[in-house]
């Protein structure tokens, strides 16, 4: 057995201290690696649970109106528009059924109000992303009550891409249950839309808005 | 002090006790803080597969997280429940059930391991159910990695212990499926927060 020889042992000191560097910049390459370019977002539904033998399913979490409730500023499915009127970011006077425009996208009779994006700060909390000026929420109603909130967003020139505003909205209600409230995202011409439907409506779930002109 | 006084003394005792005894437990109650159940934050979590699925007219990715309820002799490993050792295929299909409901078209709901030549023909069955998912008992995070193919994303799935190495993993994939540069990622854990 060789005595302790203090130059042999600094000699493996500096050799742990290269492999450590050596190791370190791999693994910061490797990071690097893995880092560059755009980041991709990915929406997250609600997680669902399975029986043991993968035949059964259910939401793993109950769901109610509430969830919804807190995306949209306090508003669910059902509400008369007298119920929906002091939600809105700039009530109207009166909001009643028999004055309300038509919305002539629809087989059935569906009325409707509409209020401009950039006012409707609760509607929009979750878009940090730009989105043209001329971007509105269109609040939708069916006899029985309020059915569907659809925004709307349209590029201009301050912001010609839309994409990243509707995909953070989107990505607010993906994790809401369909069976609360059903959300679609879609694009008709320059528009990104979002609509939110109540999923007891019956055939107006899947009519769609369709920019005029296209 | 006088006899009378230190018997009197002895017979309130218990009741001076009593009472401070009692004060003490409606001042507790008043104060109680802490919700009546408190979970086991040791127990182990029941296994999760998570599938990545696309809108390829949106850009679209969802992410659907499948619980099982663990089998009653199940074993945890490293604090993690096992995971089926085949999954059925109705979990896919249930996967890409939720991103139709979310589509203005069904159609375009395709799972997101995408086949080469994916862009020239983009539907479901050039994609592959068992490499867009990954269960919680083997990894941590599912990785993706992506080439814009003009209006969508082409990408690759691989699964990961960290969200670095499901990403590299998924990227390798990407290149040497496609034979392209794949800069576009994402990723995610398995388990739900």
């Amino acid at each position: 057995m060789q005595p302790f020889a203090p130059a042999r042992c600094s000699g493996i000191v500096i050799s742990l201290l290269v492999a450590l560097a050596a190791c370190g910049a791999v693994l910061g390459a490797g990071r690097a690696i893995a880092q560059t370019g755009p980041v991709k977002r990915i929406l997250e539904l609600p997680p669902v649970q399975w029986d043991a033998d993968g035949v059964r399913w259910r939401y793993a979490r109950q769901q109610t109106d509430s969830d919804f409730a807190r995306a949209t500023g306090g508003m669910i499915f059902g509400m008369r528009p007298e119920e929906v009127n002091p939600l809105l970011p700039h009530p109207a006077a009166a909001l009643h059924w028999d004055e309300m425009p038509v919305a002539s996208e629809y087989v059935d009779e569906v009325r409707y109000t509409w209020v401009h994006m950039k006012v409707a700060n609760k509607m929009v909390a979750p878009v940090r992303s730009c989105y043209g000026a001329a971007s509105y929420i269109v609040v939708q109603f069916r006899a029985s009550g309020l059915f569907r909130i659809s925004w709307r967003f349209l590029p201009d020139a301050a912001c010609p891409d839309v994409t990243h505003a509707a995909a953070e909205l989107f990505a607010s209600f993906v994790p809401i249950a369909s069976t609360v409230a059903l959300s679609v995202h879609y694009r008709t011409g320059y528009a990104e839309v979002v609509d939110v439907t109540d999923p007891r409506s019956g055939l107006l779930v899947t009519q769609r808005w369709q920019m005029r002109g296209q | 002090m006088s006899p009378v006084l230190c018997r009197v003394l002895a017979l309130l005792l218990p009741l001076l006790v009593s009472a401070a005894t009692q004060a003490s437990q409606v001042h507790f109650d008043l104060d109680m803080d802490l919700p009546p159940i408190i979970e086991d934050s040791t127990k182990p979590r029941q296994c999760t597969v998570a599938f990545l699925v696309e809108d390829t007219n949106t850009n679209d990715t969802f992410a659907a997280r499948m619980q099982f309820t663990p089998a009653s002799d199940a074993v945890a490993t490293k604090g993690r429940l096992p995971c089926p050792s085949t999954v059925p295929p109705r979990l896919g299909e249930r996967a890409l059930d939720f991103c139709r409901e979310r589509a203005a078209n069904p159609r375009s709901c395709v799972f997101s391991d995408m086949s080469r030549g994916f862009e020239n023909e983009p539907q479901a069955r050039n994609t592959s159910e068992g490499a867009s998912r990954c269960a919680s008992d083997l990894s941590a995070y599912v990785g993706m990695a992506c080439w814009n193919a003009g209006g969508f994303d082409v990408c690759n799935v691989a699964c990961g212990l960290s969200s670095e190495e499901a990403v590299l993993a998924a990227r390798n994939r990407c290149e040497g499926k496609h034979r392209k540069p794949c800069p576009i990622s994402a990723s995610l854990p398995v388990l739900a927060p």
